[in-house]
């Protein structure tokens, strides 16, 4: 469950203060997948980040049960330098215990990666495809309660994303997601509820279909003014 | 399986085992020569000034202790200052990759840089104190040891606050902190009595000198490291002071613009 309350998120710009939000509240029930819409800017990577806490807001609170993923889908989070296995292990050793278990997570990621000998060798020499099964590769290898999916569409070739696809379903019996993308149709395929981001306006639909009428008509107002 | 609910403490303790690993896997690359560089740059600098000023002086010493042991003892905690702070500078948009996972925070960076700086030049200065009394029959070690390892974490201390403090500026004015901060610490290589005991300064510079903490630091190494050795007019108690008053002025700071550190890009 998560429980946003009189959030206020700004950016401080040359321009002056840049509100994302104000006044937010929202509540995500347990185990319901969240489909975010909205236009570019209008602040659907801020409201990842700042569920995944890599982001604080400037007023309010996030109350979340259960562990929340980093936002997945960028390729941030890799240190070009380091080898594959090396950033790797640095995100293990952030979210594991025992060397033991650390192990066990470094060999999933290496088989799951698919990029075989190259996890040894560093990330600058890899494709951007490699690189982003890496980083999917890595998010795979803990069971969070919660993933938070930023833009997560063509990540690989076919054959790594049906793997992918194959991956989140399974994730799926233990775990929801908040997906932000701008490919409506997986939108309407994967998630339960909707969340319409416009111009500062957040509103939350338990019905994916009226979500998205929602938000259809609100585009056509703008494109007719 | 899922993931372990582990206490506050435990998960502190993971994040900054895990930056010191990376930041050892960052320092010593793809090559052999990345560690080999680490260790030699210190070397090669204590080299040259000990060449040097074997020419522009007539004896080898200062009060009697060779000038390798000198100038080691006074360039090897200036480097855990001086990389400490230099590296702050770049430090915040340096890894901003690291702040997507929530449990690094920006805080933790500083704190475990100034770490591994501390940890690479106390290694090289027990390599030295090994090769020096074995091979050289120097005697470089403390002859007051509590004391030294007290200076140093004070050192660090300092170090950190002072790296906060420019962290910030490196994050909010890239360039111009260059230009603030890079600049005088070039002057404050040859104001922190590396070069130069305090002993041998003529007396009426000896107030102006003592404002700096760095020199009280390193004379009270010395001291505490080179029987005999005379630190005139430097305490540990105003590196202490000092140290305080930095790390209160980095931490506020700091906090007061974390908002800033987060998503630079």
């Amino acid at each position: 469950m998560i429980e946003i309350q009189n959030l206020y998120k700004y950016y401080p710009t040359a321009l002056g203060r840049k509100y994302v939000f104000k006044d937010l509240n929202l509540k995500i029930p347990d185990m319901c997948n969240v489909g975010v819409l909205g236009l570019n800017g209008s602040g659907k990577s801020t409201l990842i980040n700042l569920l995944s806490g890599s982001d604080q807001p400037n007023r309010g609170s996030i109350k979340i049960n259960g562990t929340v993923s980093w936002p997945l889908g960028l390729s941030g989070g890799v240190q070009p330098r380091l080898t594959g296995r090396q950033n790797a292990e640095f995100v293990c050793r952030i979210y594991c215990e025992t060397r033991n278990e650390i192990n066990n997570k470094l060999e999933f990621i290496k088989d799951f990666s698919d990029i075989q000998d190259f996890f040894e060798l560093p990330v600058r020499t890899y494709s951007s495809g490699m690189k982003s099964k890496l980083t999917f590769a890595m998010s795979m290898a803990f069971d969070f309660d919660i993933f938070l999916i930023d833009e997560l569409t063509a990540v690989g070739d076919a054959q790594f994303r049906q793997k992918s696809k194959q991956a989140l379903k399974e994730k799926r019996n233990k775990a929801s997601y908040i997906m932000v993308s701008h490919n409506v149709n997986d939108l309407i395929k994967e998630c339960d509820q909707m969340i319409v981001l416009h111009k500062a306006k957040v509103t939350m639909f338990e019905d994916v279909d009226k979500g998205l009428e929602y938000y259809k008509k609100k585009i056509k107002i703008e494109d007719t003014e | 399986m899922p993931l372990t609910k582990r206490s506050s403490w435990q998960v502190q303790w993971a994040v900054w085992k895990a930056l010191f690993h990376r930041s050892l896997d960052t320092k010593i690359g793809d090559h052999f020569l990345g560690p080999l560089w680490v260790i030699t740059e210190p070397l090669v600098h204590i080299a040259t000034l000990t060449i040097i000023f074997k020419f522009i002086r007539e004896r080898g010493d200062y009060q009697g202790i060779p000038f390798v042991a000198f100038f080691a003892a006074g360039i090897l905690p200036y480097f855990i200052f001086q990389h400490t702070v230099n590296k702050a500078l770049r430090a915040m948009r340096q890894n901003q990759q690291l702040f997507s996972y929530r449990q690094v925070k920006p805080l933790d960076v500083i704190v475990v840089m100034t770490y591994v700086e501390l940890f690479v030049y106390v290694l090289i200065a027990l390599i030295l104190m090994w090769v020096g009394a074995w091979f050289f029959n120097i005697d470089g070690i403390p002859h007051l040891p509590l004391e030294v390892v007290l200076i140093f974490i004070l050192l660090c201390l300092f170090s950190i606050g002072s790296g906060l403090f420019c962290a910030v500026l490196g994050a909010r004015w890239e360039d111009a902190s260059t230009l603030i901060i890079q600049m005088p610490l070039r002057l404050l290589y040859f104001m922190s009595g590396i070069l130069i005991p305090m002993q041998s300064l003529p007396q009426h510079l000896h107030k102006y000198m003592l404002w700096n903490p760095l020199l009280h630091a390193i004379e009270q190494i010395r001291a505490h490291t080179f029987d005999g050795y005379i630190a005139a007019g430097t305490s540990i108690s105003y590196l202490a002071l000092c140290t305080v008053a930095n790390l209160f002025i980095g931490l506020t700071y700091f906090s007061m613009n974390r908002s800033r550190l987060l998503l630079l890009r």
